[in-house]
């Protein structure tokens, strides 16, 4: 059991600078990674990371070397805990659809390394990418909510060229 | 992890291995009460002084599983020795530590048959507890450190992450602020099934507010025994449009009203065997 939504861009990088004042920094990370980590506005209009967060961009750090991975904040950041055994996992920005693949083989990955040991359990893996490529004028987001174990299957059978 | 430490080459080893051995014929054997449940360290701290001195991380993380491995069974038997008692309600956070470490030990250890075999036994008490609805805070931190380098959590510059072993030690995050508890929900799969939703009103006495528990233990089945069960409780489909003067479906020879309709449910146990426990060569 899975939802898979396609919709607009969930956060506002350079709103999210202005709103807090994010030095110069912050701004030439976006021009320079990959994939870049974001927070997302909640029902209360405060922006926060997902609870997975920190663990996530570690785990990607140690897995791959070849690309760059960052998290948009350099200070501490505002964590959401929700203490279930759900895998909350933050906003994932990509700046070209092409990094599509390599994003999904490292969420499931993570999600690999998450649940085992959890033996029958079913734990509910919630993530959404966002594609902002600027040569192609892609502005997409990919939300996922469902089985941990269903994500790769159905992540491989996007087409990531009919992301339009 | 634990292949690793079975064939490590140390006059302890074998020492470690027959202890947890031994373990596991006490928790089969009904004599869990004698399980020691004294802190293990000392047996394993040539081989943790080993693996420092020769610089071996992978073996200093093996310890700690094994340490780990070896306290599961050291928990099952408080666990049942509780239930012999009847006390219920400790009983639950004493199985929930159970949980606790089982989750641990499977991470890292995949191919012991008998983790699978214990989560189906422990599974199978938990079932029969009223408890299904939990408490789930949802906060926000903003201020947490590593139990390790004591760095910041709340950002990347800390090497570790939460719930990995660094040199025989585990990295778990300490949170020091928390911003605000934006919630608290109800939800059926916690990550902390100690928050238990309770009524607070409810009088009743322990052998009735968890009846189902108290009546598969006056069942004396080995507690460290694998079976299928088949609950009948009141809702069941098999007791629709009984008459309370009929007998009762639940085949207790009992007359509906005096059995099943009083909202008592019984419990049919088949097919009872040991739990499947792995025994190390030494
Ligand atoms: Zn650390």
């Amino acid at each position: 059991m899975f939802s898979l939504e396609y919709g607009e861009t969930i956060t506002n990088i350079d709103e999210y600078i202005d709103v807090k004042k994010l030095p110069q920094n912050a701004k030439d990370k976006v021009d320079v990674s990959e994939i870049l980590v974001l927070p997302r506005k909640y029902s209360d209009e405060e922006y926060y990371y997902a609870q997975e967060t920190i663990d996530f961009v570690k785990f990607c750090r140690e897995h791959d070397d070849k690309h760059l991975i960052d998290i948009l904040d350099n200070e501490d950041i505002m964590v959401r805990s929700l203490h279930s055994s759900d895998i909350w996992l933050p906003v994932i920005w990509i700046s070209q659809n092409i990094l599509l693949p390599l994003v999904t083989g490292l969420i499931s990955s993570y999600i690999y390394d998450k649940i085992k040991g959890r033996g029958k359990e079913t734990t509910t893996v919630d993530v959404t990418i966002q594609i902002n490529d600027k040569k192609k004028g892609i502005n997409k987001s990919i939300h996922y909510k469902g089985d941990a174990k269903t994500f790769k299957d159905t992540f491989d059978k996007i087409d990531i060229n009919k992301l339009k | 992890m634990i292949g690793y430490f079975v064939n490590y080459s140390h006059s302890d080893v074998s020492s470690i291995l027959a202890s947890i051995n031994t373990e596991k014929n006490l928790l089969l054997s009904g004599k869990y009460k004698d399980i020691s449940c004294v802190d293990c360290s000392e047996q394993f701290s040539d081989l943790m002084r080993e693996a420092e001195n020769s610089n071996n991380e992978r073996l200093a993380n093996a310890i700690f599983v094994v340490n780990e491995y070896k306290r599961l069974f050291c928990l099952i038997g408080e666990y049942y020795h509780l239930l012999d008692l009847r006390e219920y309600e400790k009983s639950w956070d004493m199985l929930q530590n159970c949980f606790d470490t089982l989750r641990f030990v499977s991470r890292f250890c995949k191919d012991l048959y008998d983790l699978p075999e214990i989560e189906r036994n422990l599974k199978s008490y938990e079932e029969l507890y009223p408890f299904k609805l939990f408490f789930s805070p949802e906060y926000i931190i903003s201020k947490s450190h590593c139990s390790l380098c004591g760095a910041s959590m709340q950002n990347i510059s800390c090497p570790h992450r939460k719930g990995e072993l660094y040199w025989g030690k585990l990295a778990v995050e300490i949170v020091d602020e928390i911003k605000e508890l934006q919630a608290v929900s109800l939800v059926e799969h916690p990550d902390n099934k100690r928050l238990v939703a309770k009524d607070a009103d409810d009088k009743r006495p322990p052998e009735e507010k968890f009846k189902l528990l108290d009546y598969f233990l006056d069942l004396r089945i080995s507690k460290a025994a694998i079976y299928d069960k088949k609950i009948y409780s009141v809702r069941n489909e098999i007791y629709k449009g009984v008459g309370r003067n009929e007998m009762c479906p639940c085949g207790s020879g009992e007359k509906y009203k005096n059995c099943c309709e009083k909202g008592f449910s019984r419990i049919e146990i088949s097919n009872v065997r040991q739990m499947n426990l792995f025994y190390f060569e030494c």
